[in-house]
């Protein structure tokens, strides 16, 4: 069978405190005063661990060595740039903002935008967005920022407690395009950009090369009359100059980006398209999510940080780690939500079809959501109960000894490190490490868990699982390893 | 427990008697389990609105402490693997400690 193949990935990390503070205000919480004093610096976003993991500069099964919490474990000689991204501060992703914006309802004021683009254009992958090299030549003076503030509904942007410029409503009595749904939209299409851009600067892939896009956030764009019509997708690629390509938006909460990549993987395999990029960008209504239970316990506010990543699906090349369509692992409507039977549709399933055992699997990538960020709820490591219902599941396929279990969470589990709750976690964090440990020949592979709390929506009760294996390339020579 | 679950919970209990409704709870973290049980037996602890004012007087009891109500063959197919690694001793002590707490004629099951 032709597999498709991972053949690039694209992470980004954008830390936006002014966003979160925005956020806060729009929920109506008092702990806006509170969180502005708990607030961290860019430096000490760049030296937290779980962030270097995300961009590539650590791998997560580094993360257990390094003592909790990390917020005070910040590691030394820290960089923005990683192998499979960059971490961007609040003023860069503000230009960014305005320069993905079609409609002008991003109003920067002249000095800051000028200084902020001056930073983009030398950028050397975001330098040439196309709303960066044709800047229109909207500028604004703090007098007219303030009066749209006032008098207009426009939401103010700030920067390091200054309001620098503001988001317009898109249309004067259309709740769905309000000041803050556009500011939500565009922030997950400015970020998603982001993270597509890097990917093509890192891989080379061409944006006309690009045939297609899936986009996969929890966002929905639209108007009153159909309010989730879509489609970021198309808008990315416009923004990335991927003018052959066209494309559409995935939906299933926080399991979206692994549907997306099993759509993106049959495309390739069968033909339709040679090249498709499964996309997604941050959530600003998730910063800040458990802030006032991290200031409780008198952490940093750990929530204010947008992440975003790009995958890059194309033809079999031999070489890159291969999509094993025929075994994608799911939980159909009649697989009923106890552990028991989600785990054995999700893992037994699809692996006893493969011929594999569960301990075949080299490494469990579910729900990586930072432990830090979410033990303090009461929720404990999402993650690692994950990879605990994957050993139980052992021990009753007599595949693993009862004593056996923590060792093996200890191998087989993925840490987290994703950056807030959401379709970010969800598993594909480690599809970059994974595609480097593969093509290394460290591992052999990889199950990717998406799920996701479809109940929120309240058309059914129903949550969602969908599981896929990466797996080394059978036409890669053993011999040769790969950088 | 999501606010909405919270605020059906409380129309239930409003609507029907203690006698007839218990909680049933699934938590796999025995902490999460104890913050449920008091939460339907005794109100606003886990800080959310719609129970602020409310003092449900529910008794809550673990999936595991009604094993033996339910058909084994049922129980098997949905709980034999999470038994695996559920603390079965520690949330039915713990469960059964918030009811002792709320409901003083309380005994265990």
């Amino acid at each position: 069978m032709k597999y498709p193949v991972i053949k690039g990935t694209g992470y980004a990390l954008i830390q936006t405190p002014g966003l979160l503070l925005q956020q806060v205000n729009l929920e109506g919480s008092s702990l806006r005063h509170l969180l502005a004093d708990q607030l961290r610096s860019f430096e000490s976003v760049v030296r937290y661990p779980p962030n270097q993991v995300f961009i590539g500069n650590l791998l997560p099964e580094e993360l257990p060595n390094i003592p909790r919490p990390w917020y005070n474990s910040l590691l030394p000689n820290a960089k923005r740039q990683g192998h499979f991204g960059e971490i961007f501060p609040e003023d860069e992703f503000l230009g960014l903002l305005n320069a993905v914006d079609v409609y002008g309802l991003v109003c920067l004021e002249a000095g800051f935008k000028q200084a902020v683009f001056q930073k983009l254009r030398s950028h050397p992958a975001l330098f040439m967005l196309k709303g960066i090299t044709m800047d229109r030549n909207n500028r604004f003076s703090y007098e007219e920022i303030e009066e749209m503030i006032k008098t207009r509904e426009a939401l103010p942007l700030t920067f390091e407690g200054r309001i620098i410029g503001c988001v317009r409503k898109a249309n004067v009595s259309d709740s769905t395009l309000a000041a803050s749904r556009v500011l939500e939209n565009l922030t997950a299409k400015a970020s998603a950009v982001v993270a597509l851009q890097l990917l093509l600067w890192k891989t080379g892939l061409r944006p006309q090369e690009v045939d297609y896009i899936i986009e996969a956030s929890e966002e929905a764009c639209g108007d009153i009359r159909q309010k989730g019509g879509g489609s970021f997708a198309k808008s990315i690629a416009e923004a990335c100059s991927c003018s052959n390509a066209s494309g559409a938006d995935t939906r299933a909460f926080c399991a979206a980006p692994v549907h997306a990549l099993m759509q993106g993987a049959a495309l390739v395999q069968s033909g339709i398209f040679k090249n498709v990029i499964v996309v997604a960008g941050g959530c600003s209504a998730k910063l800040g999510l458990n802030a006032g239970i991290h200031l409780k316990q008198e952490m940093p506010v750990l929530e204010d940080m947008l992440g975003a990543f790009a995958f890059h699906i194309s033809e079999n090349d031999g070489i890159n780690p291969i999509l094993r369509t025929d075994l994608i692992g799911r939980m159909s409507v009649g697989c009923g939500d106890s552990p028991q039977q989600v785990y054995r549709s999700l893992v037994a399933e699809p692996l006893t079809k493969g011929g594999y055992k569960i301990l075949d699997i080299d490494r469990y990538a579910a729900e990586l959501v930072n432990p830090e960020i979410i033990e303090p709820t009461g929720c404990g490591d999402i993650a690692k109960s994950n990879y605990k219902m994957i050993a139980a599941l052992g021990v009753l396929n007599r595949e693993i000894d009862r004593t056996e279990i923590d060792k093996q969470i200890h191998r087989f589990g993925v840490p987290g490190f994703a950056p807030n709750q959401g379709h970010i976690p969800s598993g594909v964090p480690y599809i970059g490490p994974a595609r480097d440990l593969i093509l290394q020949n460290k591992m052999k592979q990889v199950m990717i868990i998406g799920k996701g709390s479809l109940f929120l929506g309240k058309l059914t009760r129903l949550y969602d699982a969908i599981s896929l294996i990466l797996q080394r390339n059978p036409r890669l020579n053993t011999e040769i390893t790969l950088d | 427990m999501d606010q909405e679950n919270q605020v059906q919970i409380r129309e239930l209990a409003q609507k029907y008697s203690d006698k007839e409704l218990i909680a049933v709870l699934g938590s796999a973290d025995p902490e999460m389990a104890v913050i449920a049980a008091e939460t339907v037996s005794g109100g606003n602890l886990t800080f959310i609105d719609p129970f602020a004012e409310a003092q449900l007087g529910l008794k809550a009891y673990h999936i595991v402490e009604l094993k033996e109500f339910i058909d084994p063959q049922v129980y098997l197919r949905h709980m034999e693997m999470i038994e695996i690694i559920l603390d079965i001793s520690r949330i039915i002590r713990e469960v059964s400690n918030v009811r002792k707490r709320f409901f003083t004629s309380e005994v265990s099951v």
